[in-house]
């Protein structure tokens, strides 16, 4: 497990401003599909009994329904799981020193990346369509002058905010490390 | 014919799947999540639910009679009256 206190490669006075996550509402349209997922074969055998009555009393019927429902809903609660992880793993950490970018996708593929806030060139928060206004989630663009060209944000809660932050971050960290942003600032 | 005997083979090797996924959500949890309570409690009710459908699934299978064959046209084949004709 990682702790804030204690980053990888952890800077003297280094301070954990924000730990973002994406939006409560991709755990909440994930529990909905989740539910509906679970309910779908409740139905189909109601529908079933009703529609063939004698069906599901054969021997045979009820083996294939108990391996088929027994296999169906391992599989949805894996899927369940296997994709809150990907949401709860998906992090963006904001330092007084750095952005930390750690994305999960899928079961093998895991990407950690940082951003020295002197790279920082533009901070841009875009919140798009009327449920995203209406919630106050959107995507955060932060973009660099180092190898990595782009952090993005996704979706996560009051990105307007999180801009201000990070601008401001940026701003005191031209004060402490002048060096760093050359002889211009 | 084909005998249901072949429906537990393929419910089996699903649970080796199953097994295998578990493994590999739980390790991820615990070695990058963020430490606290919450990873901890996720992590434990995930294996309860998960641990409970497999009890679940392997008690209903345990009551299914595996001799049983499955006869897609739904009589016997009588082969030797064809050449009657």
């Amino acid at each position: 497990m990682f702790h804030l206190q204690h980053l990888p490669n952890h800077r003297p006075g280094e301070k954990t401003v924000l730990f973002l996550r994406r939006h409560w509402i991709a755990v909440f349209r994930l529990v909905g599909f989740t539910a509906i997922a679970a309910i779908a074969p409740i139905g189909l055998l109601w529908l079933l009994s009703e529609l063939f009555p004698t069906l599901l009393v054969v021997p045979t019927s009820n083996a294939i329904a108990t391996v088929f429902i027994s296999i169906y809903y391992l599989a949805v609660v894996t899927f369940f799981f296997q994709e809150f992880i990907d949401y709860y793993l998906d992090t963006w950490v904001v330092t007084t020193e750095r952005i930390i970018n750690i994305e999960q996708h899928g079961l093998f593929h895991r990407v950690a990346s940082e951003m020295h806030l002197a790279m920082v060139q533009d901070v841009t928060a875009t919140v798009r369509g009327a449920l995203r206004t209406f919630l106050d989630y959107g995507d955060v663009h932060i973009h660099s002058a180092g190898p990595i060209q782009q952090f993005r944000f996704r979706d996560i809660a009051n990105p307007e905010r999180v801009r201000q932050v990070v601008q401001q971050l940026t701003e005191d960290d031209k004060h402490r490390h002048p060096s760093a942003y050359g002889p211009n600032h | 014919m084909i005998p249901i005997s072949i429906l537990l083979v393929i419910f089996l090797a699903f649970i080796g799947l199953v097994v295998l996924f578990t493994f590999f959500n739980v390790y991820h949890i615990l070695r990058f999540g963020k430490a606290g309570l919450f990873t901890l409690g996720i992590t434990a009710i995930y294996l309860v639910v998960i641990g409970a459908l497999l009890m679940w699934s392997l008690y209903n299978i345990l009551t299914i009679d595996w001799t049983l064959t499955i006869n897609l046209f739904g009589f016997e084949p009588n082969i030797t009256n064809i050449y009657r004709y």
